[in-house]
């Protein structure tokens, strides 16, 4: 369940009761992640099409790469096979 | 009937009678019974507006305070709080057995009344427009809440913010408890002010209770319609000033405030949102009563 400002996000997860306030970048990835599943290439892809930036650049992939392993952690998002 | 109504050794007869006292305070109606000579009185001081009901159907709430054993009828006489036959604390002092019957029923409230979000947290209306006061401690709350009240404001609660699930707010208008310096500061403040007996070396120091006024004991069934929530912070040094927060920040704040957040799950987090939808949120520091009453004021002017 999401409660979306213009520069806020606060989201509520059922499964765990708890509520988590989000910056933008993992309001973007896991509204991303709430459409459909994806890879760690294909996010990084995203953000950076979203946001004009290079995509080499090394700190999104690592950045989103930390994300997804703390939304693992909180059980937002879950590793498929 | 009222309490006021009563004389008060007809009081401490219902008390001790089978039935009980059934008390209507709000949304709950809570029966009492003791044959604790300490509490007519303090029933009779601070809630004397409220109405006995003579024939209740059903209580929610059904408390005894009850005595340990027989010789503590004579050597330190104790009192200890039962709810539905349970023991809920550790025996009190005979003579706290108002403070114990305040703390007691806060605690049923909190971890009972789960048809409401219920907020730890002040609610005071004026004009239609009421105002949420989280608590947190040493905010200087009760003392504001006490300040607004005597200076015309409704109360709905000193101590909790019951949430319907309409957004609407139950009012359950009880003694405010003040402690420690607050209790001189409103004495002060207002000729109005009924306050009960002094309540010295409690786990909060010294506390009294100031009976709701009357016309907010008289309006207890009218809910009330929150558009401001404000997060008040007393300090003696501070500048009076009102500061706008984030939305995200009053959620987050507001559900780490509430009493049964975690039990209500999804239908908590949605009663939460609804409220910071509908108002304005604000941090307020403030060192002087009269510069934060007409602030206040303002608002809903």
């Amino acid at each position: 369940m999401w409660e979306v400002w213009p520069d806020e996000v606060v989201v509520f997860n059922p499964l765990s009761g708890e509520t988590h306030q989000l910056n933008d970048m993992a309001a973007q990835v896991l509204s991303w992640l709430e459409s459909s599943p994806q890879t760690i290439e294909s996010l990084v892809v995203s953000y950076c099409d979203q946001f004009g930036i290079d995509e080499s650049d090394k700190d999104v992939e690592r950045l989103i790469s930390g994300l997804l392993k703390e939304f693992d952690d909180l059980g937002l998002a879950e590793p498929v096979e | 009937m009222k309490i006021g109504e009563i004389p008060q050794n007809e009081i401490g007869i219902m008390l001790k009678s089978p039935r009980g006292l059934t008390l209507e305070v709000g949304p709950f109606k809570v029966r009492v019974k003791t044959r604790n000579n300490y509490f007519p009185p303090f029933l009779q001081k601070l809630y004397p507006q409220f109405p006995v009901l003579e024939c209740p159907s059903l209580s929610d709430f059904h408390v005894f305070l009850d005595t340990p054993v027989a010789w503590r009828r004579f050597i330190r006489p104790q009192v200890i709080f039962r709810e539905n036959g349970d023991k809920l604390f550790e025996p009190f002092p005979a003579n706290m057995c108002g403070p114990l019957f305040e703390w007691g029923w806060n605690w049923c409230i909190g971890t009972r009344a789960h048809q409401y979000l219920i907020l730890h947290s002040a609610v005071i209306e004026k004009n239609g427009i009421a105002v949420i006061m989280p608590a947190y401690p040493g905010s200087g709350k009760s003392t504001l809440c006490a300040a607004l009240m005597l200076s015309g404001w409704r109360l709905l609660s000193d101590e909790f913010g019951l949430i319907r699930c309409d957004g609407g707010i139950d009012p359950i208008p009880r003694p405010i408890p003040l402690k420690n310096q607050s209790i001189s500061v409103i004495r002060d403040f207002s000729t109005d002010a009924v306050i009960g007996p002094l309540f010295p070396k409690t786990r909060k120091g010294t506390v009294a209770h100031l009976a709701p006024t009357e016309r907010s004991v008289k309006q207890m069934k009218k809910p009330a319609t929150a558009a401001y929530i404000i997060f008040p912070k007393f300090h003696p040094k501070t500048v009076t000033a009102l500061k706008p927060v984030k939305s995200s920040y009053a959620l987050m704040k507001l559900a780490t405030n509430a009493f049964n957040y975690e039990v209500l799950g999804a239908e908590g987090f949605k009663r939460v949102a609804r409220l910071i939808r509908q108002c304005e949120c604000y941090n307020f520091s403030y060192s002087k009563l009269e510069e934060a009453l007409p602030l206040f004021d303002s608002l809903v002017s």
